[in-house]
């Protein structure tokens, strides 16, 4: 992910409509591939940031959210570990919102009250990653069976599988 | 009158897809319907990681057992984007040529199963007898009825030559034929209509309430479609329509989907018409650059996206992936309420429901 030099247009009027809102917060852009902008930001900014999206952008359709495990500390999980969430939207061009969460204790407002299509996304992710979403109408897990007692399996299983291959 | 709480599946001959559901109705209608996902999980995110990039194509193709090519197409454009492979036009063609032979296949398989839940079995007959043109040409082109493994990273394994594409072309003309049959049927046809017309809608409101893809999402005015908003290549230099109804019932489904195919057909001649020369693949890394991507395609069943981060190793970090039948699912519910016990296959089936691309 590089830092922005064709910013496509969709994700230009976001990050200038987020800073017209929100002076004193710092947004973070950059672009990935295919022609994605990506804004990163603040967990507490993400329901700002979506109604900016929906009311002002006429963005409503969220593709999908990813949660990923940021490792920077060798490979090991350790309190220093973050949950990041991407909130991938489409509308003719993807614009990606990405939420850094702490790992010990990761929790974020739902966004269900907004789209109530990431209902089954945000379930996911609380049963594979252990993020718990406020305000989510049913908070069950969707995949795994009933008398799942682990930890959830995608939070452990990337920082292990990363440091069991030695990876970077 | 006193409720009754009846289970569906995950093994029932009302439902062939392995989730379950209980439905609580009184007398005929149903009131409220849970639903319980989870029963094929295989964890294949999880998998992707303990993988290289190229073992995956082969993991990933097997996400769903009907549009396996959509899959790979997807991931594989990733990883190029990531490592930043440039392909050859030749690539890309055979690329959708694929995709969209898959999507006639994946919708004439869905009027078959569509067909035979309504009782009008001469319909599933001929769908299926059909669709064997089309598993025909891909089994000359791959070697594979339904797993083509035509993906690599950097391109495609498979080429054809003039007397090949003449063959495909003349099997185009027979399966067109066919199909617009089948369309006749499907527009004039008033038993099938009697079983499908007002059953399991969704407004225009409830699809972009719940994000729905794909023709459930045609079908109910949205004129959605990744080929032509995504500006990909080849579908960029193609002249086609996107089928949009209004109706927002099965019976719109139905319309969408054969339409689609027919579309599908004629793309697959230009194609075939357009294919350029040159190679069909470049020489990819093994080890692909640190950083991360998103990619979107057109499955037959809507948006199919895919997440790839690398740490710039041999193995992806994170492999996402969101399946066009996790938008269906969260309908459910309300296509189901206040429907009559025999309109349940009819409503599950409308909306193309495959369980091994949702659960993954």
């Amino acid at each position: 992910m590089g830092e922005v030099e064709h910013q496509a247009a969709l994700g230009k009027a976001l990050v200038q409509g987020l800073r017209v809102k929100f002076p004193d917060v710092s947004f973070r852009e950059q672009t990935m591939p295919v022609d994605e902008t990506v804004v990163i930001m603040p967990a507490s900014l993400l329901i700002p940031a979506v109604k900016v999206l929906m009311d002002d952008l006429g963005i409503w359709h969220l593709s999908t959210i990813t949660a990923d495990v940021a490792v920077d500390s060798g490979g090991k999980a350790e309190t220093g570990e973050l949950i990041r969430l991407l909130y991938h939207f489409w509308c003719g061009e993807g614009v990606t919102l990405c939420v850094e969460l702490p790992g010990l204790s990761p929790e974020v407002t739902t966004l269900t009250g907004l789209i109530p299509g990431a209902a089954y996304y945000e379930r996911e992710i609380y049963e594979m990653f252990g993020v718990t979403f406020d305000g989510h109408p049913d908070l069950r897990p969707l995949f795994l069976p009933d008398d799942w007692n682990e930890e959830p399996p995608m939070r452990d299983s990337t920082a292990k599988a990363a440091a069991a291959r030695g990876d970077p | 009158m006193s409720k009754l709480v009846v289970p569906i599946g995950p093994q029932h001959p009302l439902l062939k897809e392995p989730l379950s559901f209980r439905l609580t109705v009184e007398g005929e209608r149903v009131t409220e319907s849970a639903m319980r996902l989870g029963y094929v999980h295989r964890g294949i995110e999880r998998l992707c990681q303990t993988r290289t990039y190229v073992q995956n194509i082969h993991l990933l193709e097997r996400v769903c057992g009907i549009c396996s090519h959509v899959h790979t197409t997807t991931y594989c454009r990733a990883v190029e984007a990531l490592a930043g492979l440039e392909l050859p036009p030749r690539a890309l063609h055979l690329r959708a040529l694929l995709c969209e032979l898959e999507r006639i296949h994946s919708h004439m398989l869905w009027l078959g199963v569509l067909a035979r839940n309504v009782g009008f079995d001469t319909i599933f007959m001929y769908a299926w007898r059909d669709r064997e043109i089309v598993l025909d040409i891909m089994e000359d082109l791959s070697g594979g009825r339904v797993s083509h493994a035509v993906n690599v990273i950097g391109g495609v394994r498979i080429d054809l030559d003039d007397a090949h594409r003449d063959t495909i072309l003349q099997q185009l003309d027979l399966l067109e034929d066919q199909v617009e049959w089948l369309l006749g049927v499907v527009e004039h046809e008033r038993t099938l209509q009697a079983r499908t017309r007002g059953i399991g809608v969704l407004t225009l409101a409830d699809v972009r309430r719940y994000c729905v893809v794909g023709p459930v999402a045609r079908a109910s005015g949205l004129d959605i479609d990744l080929r032509r908003d995504d500006r990909q290549a080849p579908y960029d230099q193609m002249h086609y329509e996107v089928p949009v109804h209004d109706a927002g019932d099965v019976w719109a489904r139905t319309l969408v989907r054969v339409k689609e195919a027919v579309e599908s057909v004629h793309l697959c001649r230009q194609i075939l018409d357009t294919l350029p020369a040159g190679a069909v693949s470049v020489r990819a890394p093994r080890r692909i650059p640190a950083g991360e991507a998103v990619t979107r395609s057109e499955a037959p069943r809507g948006e199919v996206i895919y997440y790839v981060r690398s740490n710039g190793s041999d193995h992806p970090a994170r492999v996402k992936i969101r399946t066009p039948t996790l938008t269906s699912l969260i309908t459910l519910p309300d296509q189901l309420r206040d429907v009559a016990m025999a309109d349940v296959s009819v409503v599950l089936s409308g909306v193309d429901l495959c369980i091994a691309c949702a659960d993954r």
